[in-house]
């Protein structure tokens, strides 16, 4: 499999701390990979250096081969990169068509969005169903499935997903997944950060644990949760540090080959 | 009860006026988290053009509104530009209180130097005409004070509503970050945000001149007219502005009519003590992030 994205060595963070310490993370084409850690390990902020909503200062970000560190969320926008962050990202006082409109607002060609919003809204019929109504009067399952719409809007190659299945209800959650696998299915790489990490893993190709601002182990989904030490710590109801062990010393930091 | 009904009228067919400048204000604030103490200020200066148009070119200050807006629109992209944009974000919302007023002060300045001191106001043939309709007396000035406001916000609504630039507009008052994230460039946004702000003032100035005298110093008058009518409304809801402008306006004139000319001034003040009183946010405010 080709490699879409790879991190090298990334440090960043908010201000004077860094909360990334040298992140290394490669993440291959049409897989789904998940992310999952303790708190504070700075797993959104991986994504956020991916999209470029913080700028690493120092390490690479590659997408497709090409340095992307320096460039603007815009930029990474239009090379394929969209990101749902993790609070609701919907506009609640906008309709849920021109929340759709806005996926695609790097398109010049609006009659060209119009027609990729009637092809996502096969996918997500909801999109076609509640496209009058407001975003906010959206139930949380309803407003994900229209996050998940727009961003396919874009036709992107890579989406990273913030925590997608916070505050949904069991069922709505399971719905979640499934669009998750089903993006997959049409070709897209998926990066993923998942609290809930029995559900992360069990829909992703691959998984990767950071803790204390870098990768400790990275592998398949499935090993993942085979892992004692790993179902123990994130599976399960466990404590919060993985530098015990899940198996010493920490295999190398990527993601794009089996465990 | 006829005093009352001329009251009304008079007061409804101002709001328009106020209700556009006041729209400008909460604009600038529901994008930028700006309050712009420069609004009154520029509100004068374009008086003041279309002032210099009428007495020295003899255009009409209905007609001078498309070059005041122009000039009122680029003049508030480079204040943005100058003034505001350097300013970081998380201090941006206390100190453009100061960076705009001393904008405000800066274009008293240059009217004073300018126009020199002394009221000024902008005498056209229709200026004393008037209709009489049952009774009441309706100028011709106000009413079209008013079809133009309604018709300066209808644009403004519709730019805001049913363009793709208006959809930027107000995904970034909504949700900042998700804007960005989808391609929006804030800083785009917030520079022709501001300068759409500004440029209702540059209608409303026109009206304002053939409604009132002005001078120089019209603005600290005006501006706390402004505040009083978008925190009553609630700030960064253009709707809120329109509601809040008909409310003290209306108030303000009855109160002229029935009781004093004298208490009429303080009607939007006692409105608003009462407004932050009872409901902080304004009548279409939220706690959180609004919609314009």
């Amino acid at each position: 499999m080709d490699q879409l994205l790879s991190l090298t060595g990334v440090v960043a963070g908010y201000g004077a701390g860094d909360i990334l310490k040298g992140v290394d993370l490669a993440v291959s084409d049409g897989t789904v990979t998940c992310l999952i850690g303790p708190n504070g390990a700075g797993k959104s902020t991986v994504l956020k250096c991916v999209s470029g909503l913080i700028r690493p200062s120092s390490g690479t970000v590659r997408f497709r081969g090409d340095e992307i560190s320096r460039l603007s969320p815009r930029a990474r926008l239009l090379l394929g990169v969209v990101h749902v962050p993790q609070d609701r990202s919907l506009f609640p006082a906008m309709t849920v068509r021109d929340n759709l409109l806005m996926g695609g607002y790097v398109m010049r060609d609006q009659k060209a969005v119009r027609q990729r919003m009637e092809e996502v809204a096969e996918v997500f019929p909801i999109c076609v169903r509640r496209a009058r109504d407001h975003a906010g009067s959206l139930s949380g399952g309803e407003q994900k499935q229209v996050e998940l719409a727009r961003t396919l809007v874009l036709n992107p190659r890579l989406i990273l997903l913030d925590e997608p299945s916070i505050g949904l209800d069991p069922k709505s959650r399971q719905l979640v997944f499934s669009s998750i696998r089903r993006l997959a299915e049409t070709g897209r790489t998926v990066l993923l950060v998942e609290q809930n990490a029995r559900s992360g893993l069990a829909a992703s190709d691959f998984g990767a644990v950071l803790e204390g601002g870098v990768v400790r182990l990275a592998a398949t989904g499935k090993s993942l949760l085979d892992d004692p030490e790993v179902a123990r710590l994130y599976v399960g109801a466990g404590s919060s540090s993985v530098s015990s062990g899940v198996g010493a010393p920490p295999p190398p930091a990527t993601t794009d080959g089996a465990p | 009860m006829h005093a009352l009904i001329q009251g009304l009228i008079l007061g409804v067919l101002t709001a328009g006026v106020y209700a556009l400048m006041a729209s400008g204000q909460t604009l600038i604030f529901g994008v930028m988290k700006v309050v712009n103490l420069a609004q009154g200020a520029m509100v004068i200066l374009s008086a003041y053009l279309a002032y210099g148009l009428f007495t020295s070119f003899g255009v009409d200050p209905l007609l001078a509104i498309p070059v005041t807006t122009v000039a009122m629109f680029i003049l508030g992209v480079a204040v943005q530009l100058a003034f505001l944009r350097p300013l970081h974000d998380e201090d941006r919302s206390e100190l453009s209180l100061l960076v705009t007023f001393a904008v405000a002060l800066l274009i008293e300045g240059f009217m004073s130097v300018t126009w020199r001191t002394t009221d000024r106001s902008i005498n056209t043939s229709y200026a004393n005409s008037s209709w009489s309709v049952g009774g009441y007396q309706i100028t011709l000035v106000r009413l079209w004070a008013f079809l133009l406001s309604i018709a300066a916000l209808g644009v403004l609504l519709l730019l805001l509503n049913r363009t793709r630039f208006g959809r930027a507009i107000r995904a970034t008052v909504q949700n900042p970050e998700s804007a960005r994230l989808l391609g929006v460039e804030s800083n785009r946004v917030s520079a022709i945000g501001f300068g759409l702000g500004t440029a209702t003032a540059a209608a409303a100035g026109s009206i304002y001149g053939l409604l009132y005298p002005f001078n120089p110093g019209s603005h600290y008058d005006l501006i706390s007219r402004l505040l009083s009518i978008v925190v009553l409304g609630g700030l960064g809801s253009i709707a809120g502005a329109i509601v809040g402008a008909l409310i003290v306006s209306t108030s303000s004139a009855v109160v002229a009519a029935t009781i004093s000319p004298a208490w009429s001034e303080m009607t939007f003040f006692v409105i608003l003590i009462l407004v932050l009183l009872l409901r902080p946010q304004g009548i279409f405010g939220t706690t959180g992030r609004g919609a314009i």
